[in-house]
């Protein structure tokens, strides 16, 4: 027997298909399902349209943790690609060390988020922290600091985290898009007079553009979805200073045991999300990603 | 350390293996542990806990495995603070769970769900043993008349102080109300300490409202009256009093440190920043452990501030499954020498409750132990007895509701909006106050 060309095509795709369709869209199914129902373990489970995501859309505490949520992004992805970019200068220069740096800078990345917060907390960690016993021993305070209850600083703590975590694959990166720049464009330029600011204007900036734009891209849904930090760090406190929508859905879900309104907020997020991205490809410059060629 | 009740049970593990054979040494711990299980072929039991000592635990699983061979204990262990969450997800998933530990303030959440079910139900011994629990304890482990466990540790939430740093402030007792708390916090205040008062606080903590109910005891309150209503809402209850006392410690008077576990409190009063604490009383034995504590010694139990001087009292228990029923009669008998062993009688002593008191100062809900020579030595060396018996005598249990669970992570967040200032503690009440009305009308109609 022998199979059509499309026949085969379907046939070889297939177990794909199946894992795609077992782990994706059923798992947006049940949520879609599940934002539309009472679904909690002591209470019975009925259908209620779009209530949950009334009550979700209408409460304080969502509009609170999304703007929460933006404001983090906001703060963190610019100052990430804008780490990372000196970071990644810095690692291409030659100098003695430089292999053991990279190799060094790389371990923040390869620490579990989770893990990550646990150390930070013991840093950062008010009555007997590492950061309020060096302050205090060099003299810089007098009282100890309550970086962890003290809503801003408790913000300013997760966003310094998360950057520890994040820096180091942004610059990894922004590295390997540095290094696939042309030597010779550098020599041209020094022939021409060009100066350190000039070089990276026009040369170093228009060559890592795309890889810019990835990073970019990929911080902005790395902080939307930031979770693990929040939840070993501050537990979305003091209050709900550092409660953002992913660690609010989780408290919904599985504190509060309310699943359909846990599923109506991922879905939610999952549609924010979707708009933040399509909002940021569109805002790229035409070309950014690839260059055009005649 | 060991004690010498673990001794001597090893030392009866080694004596029978030394006299008998293998038949004896089975009729012997059939009679020790007057099982009602007819011969048992390898029953395996799961066996969930918050990672408490799960070290010691697992030490006691060892010993009664020796002591039953034929049982097999399968542990897991679980975040405290999450254990709420995972137990509900394996309860759903019918992840196997045949005993676990649970405590009242989710036991009737449990019991209404049809996850765990009642010792009364399945075993005949069960009622025998409410003369021998004290009754608060008793009280948590009850559910609609029956009763669903026996103590792992029963235990209350005390008042705490470093009484070395009263006295260094010229501060002749501890605080006997709420106000003097206040009044000595700022004259230790005054004297460099920053923050006299540390609170244990964190969103997800479960047992923060459980310190909260203790200190509403303390004045004599309640959160809820018999028709499960919330009475914090009124501004002239007690619980309103208190809640309006710990957001001007914190905001106003800024005499109250927020920290977000007993373990990082118990650091924290050792640096010597701070000098009044409310914890599950277990934690002044760590306080005053000379092993790991440098301030050990200082520290000691004071009443619990407020006009009665009540506290809130628990227990946290060993509870049978749901599943563990469906797997048939056999399981079910193991189960019951299980809980039997970890907090029955056996042979006139309750050996793992003595043992967790002796050797990590958990409270225990068996009232022999109570005058246990033993128990009282190793409490001596971190509490003072007779006013920890005064302490007590005055615990009582609170009243429960099946949402109670649920509510609390409500009611967390809210109590941190206020104490971060985001919120007033008149909308703190109110709201929890409402979030509490919304999920009774869910379930009461």
């Amino acid at each position: 027997m022998t199979l059509s060309p499309s026949s085969a095509g379907i046939l070889m795709a297939a177990p794909v298909l199946v894992l795609v369709a077992v782990f994706t869209l059923y798992p947006v199914g049940r949520a879609l399902y599940q934002s539309m129902h009472i679904e909690s373990p002591i209470f019975p489970s009925r259908f209620v349209g779009l209530q949950n995501y009334q009550n979700v859309l209408g409460g304080r505490y969502f509009t609170d943790a999304a703007w929460t949520t933006l404001r983090f992004a906001a703060v963190t992805v610019p100052l990430l690609v804008a780490l990372g970019v000196l970071t990644a200068l810095l690692l291409n220069e030659s100098f003695v060390g430089n292999t053991l740096l990279r190799v060094g800078m790389i371990l923040p990345w390869a620490l579990p988020a989770t893990v990550a917060g646990l150390i930070w907390k013991w840093v950062f960690l008010d009555s007997w922290g590492a950061l309020n016993a060096g302050l205090y021993t060099a003299g810089f305070i007098d009282n100890y600091v309550a970086w962890l209850t003290t809503p801003r600083l408790a913000q300013m703590a997760v966003i310094v985290v998360f950057i520890w975590t994040q820096l180091p694959l942004t610059a990894v990166f922004l590295l390997a898009a540095l290094q696939a720049v042309p030597a010779e464009l550098y020599d041209a330029a020094a022939v021409d007079g060009a100066g350190v600011f000039g070089r990276f204007w026009n040369i170093t900036l228009p060559g890592i553009r795309p890889m810019l734009v990835i990073v970019a891209l990929y911080e902005t849904l790395m902080a939307i979805t930031n979770f693990d930090i929040v939840y070993a760090l501050t537990q979305g406190g003091p209050g709900t200073a550092t409660t953002m929508l992913t660690y609010f859905t989780w408290v919904e879900s599985f504190k509060k045991l309310d699943f359909g309104v846990g599923s109506a907020l991922a879905v939610l997020i999952a549609l924010g999300s979707l708009v933040v991205i399509l909002i940021l490809v569109r805002a790229i410059p035409k070309g950014a990603l690839v260059e055009e060629r005649a | 350390m060991y004690t010498s009740t673990v001794k001597h049970l090893r030392h009866r593990l080694n004596r029978r293996g030394f006299v008998g054979t293998a038949a004896g040494a089975a009729v012997a711990a059939q009679a020790f542990l007057r099982t009602s299980r007819s011969a048992l072929a390898a029953t395996q039991l799961d066996f969930t806990i918050w990672n408490y000592a799960a070290d010691i635990v697992q030490d006691n699983i060892d010993l009664f495995q020796e002591i039953d061979p034929e049982i097999t204990v399968q542990l897991s262990d679980f975040g405290w603070p999450v254990f709420h969450e995972t137990m509900v997800n394996r309860f759903i998933s019918n992840t196997p769970t045949d005993v676990t530990y649970n405590g009242g303030n989710w036991l009737n959440e449990f019991a209404a769900a049809g996850w765990v079910v009642s010792l009364d139900d399945h075993f005949d011994w069960a009622a025998g043993y409410q003369d021998k629990v004290l009754p608060f304890a008793w009280q948590d482990m009850t559910y609609d008349g029956k009763v669903y466990g026996l103590p792992y540790y029963a235990d209350t939430i005390t008042f705490m102080y470093n009484a070395q740093a009263l006295e260094d402030a010229g501060i002749s007792a501890p605080p006997q109300t709420w106000e003097e708390v206040t009044e000595q916090s700022l004259q230790l205040k005054d004297g460099g300490m920053e923050h006299p008062f540390v609170y244990e606080f964190a969103n997800t903590l479960p047992n923060v409202s459980e310190a909260f109910a203790s200190m509403v005891f303390g004045r004599g309150g309640e959160l809820i009256d018999e028709e499960r209503n919330p009475l914090w809402a009124d501004p002239e209850s007690p619980a309103a009093q208190q809640l309006h006392w710990l957001i001007e410690a914190k905001n106003e008077h800024d005499i109250l440190a927020v920290m977000d576990h007993e373990t990082t409190i118990t650091k924290a009063m050792n640096t010597g920043q701070h000098a009044f604490t409310v914890m599950f009383n277990y934690n002044l034995a760590a306080l005053n452990n000379a092993a790991t504590s440098p301030l050990a010694g200082q520290f000691a139990l004071a009443l619990m501030p407020g006009e009665t001087h009540e506290c809130y009292g628990f227990a946290k228990f060993y509870n049978m499954t749901q599943m563990a029923v469906d797997r048939g009669p056999e399981v079910i008998a193991a189960v019951g020498d299980f809980i039997q062993y970890f907090a029955g009688e056996v042979d006139g002593d309750y050996p793992v409750a003595k043992r967790w008191a002796v050797e990590q100062g958990l409270g225990f809900g068996q009232t022999a132990l109570l005058d246990d020579p033993e128990v009282i030595a190793a409490y001596s060396a971190w509490v003072d007895v007779p006013l920890w018996r005064e302490q007590l005598e005055l615990a009582r249990a609170r009243r429960q509701a099946i949402w109670y669970g649920i509510w609390s992570e409500s009611f967390h967040p809210l109590l941190g909006q206020a104490l971060a200032g985001e919120i007033t503690a008149d909308e703190c009440l109110q709201q929890s106050a409402d979030a509490w009305n919304e999920l009774k009308a869910s379930v009461e109609g």
